[in-house]
């Protein structure tokens, strides 16, 4: 089997019922590269809950573009919200709290920042612009 | 998408989501299990064996149950989960913060 490239978009409109089928539409894209379909739909179901519940956009547009290409997945993540940079903007999770005190906010950030290389926020026109790039470690590679 | 079985185990309930626990499915889990711990079944294993795919929704349904057991001077558990949930567990630093067994049997020795 040779090497295969992923260069997809997934388009969503409907709010939280769109996350099965985020699920579903990964599982098809990225059924050569098992081990990332839960990183990158955490990724995207992160941002897309960020859109939703803060993004004050009505009717929200989202389009998410999706390429596996020289062992690189690069995720571009757009939506039509208001101008935010969730890379500067979002709140900081504290992971060392207790049980009792233990807050949500902040952590699907924490997840992308953790899970990827390199993270870029662009304003484009009236569009957030976010560039996810990671490396592919050699186990996650197609088979070929 | 989410279905939760919970058993009660020698006076330990075990409590085990099955599916996806995610900004869908979270206030199904919460719902399954608001009414189950009391003063008297305070200690809980959160079996995760057949969890596929948990976000920081799902996290904040964990946490509630968690902070729920706490209240009722009681202690809640993970075990089992498999690597995609795992990963999710210590990037969050919930793995630390609740405690994470391998095995249900495991868990349950730990009470």
């Amino acid at each position: 089997m040779s090497h295969t490239n992923v260069d997809c978009t997934l388009t969503l409109t409907k709010g939280l019922n769109d996350l099965p089928y985020i699920a579903e539409q990964l599982s098809m894209f990225l059924k050569e590269y098992e081990s990332l379909i839960n990183p990158v739909n955490l990724m995207i179901e992160e941002l897309y809950s960020n859109s939703i519940y803060y993004g004050s956009a009505n009717p929200l547009n989202v389009n998410i573009h999706l390429k596996i290409n020289n062992g690189m997945l690069e995720v571009i993540y757009e939506d039509n919200g208001k101008p935010f940079n969730p890379l500067i903007e979002a709140d900081s999770p504290d992971l060392e709290q207790s049980i009792e005190d233990r807050q949500i906010g902040g952590l699907g950030i924490h997840f992308i920042k953790s899970m990827t290389d390199q993270q870029n926020y662009q304003r484009i026109n009236s569009l957030n612009q976010l560039t996810l790039v990671k490396k592919l470690a050699s186990t996650a590679h197609a088979k070929h | 998408m989410l279905e939760t079985k919970i058993e009660n185990k020698e006076g330990i309930l075990v409590i085990a989501p099955i599916g996806r626990l995610d900004g869908l499915t979270s206030k199904d889990f919460l719902e399954a299990t608001e009414n189950e711990i009391t003063n008297e079944a305070n200690k809980v294993i959160l079996n995760l064996e057949n969890l596929d795919y948990i976000s920081s929704e799902g996290l904040r349904s964990v946490l509630t149950t968690a902070k729920k057991t706490k209240a009722f001077d009681g202690q809640l558990v993970i075990s089992g989960p498999r690597d995609g949930v795992k990963e999710v567990l210590d990037i969050s630093g919930f793995g630390q913060m609740l405690g994470v067994f391998a095995t249900e049997e495991e868990a349950l020795k730990s009470f």
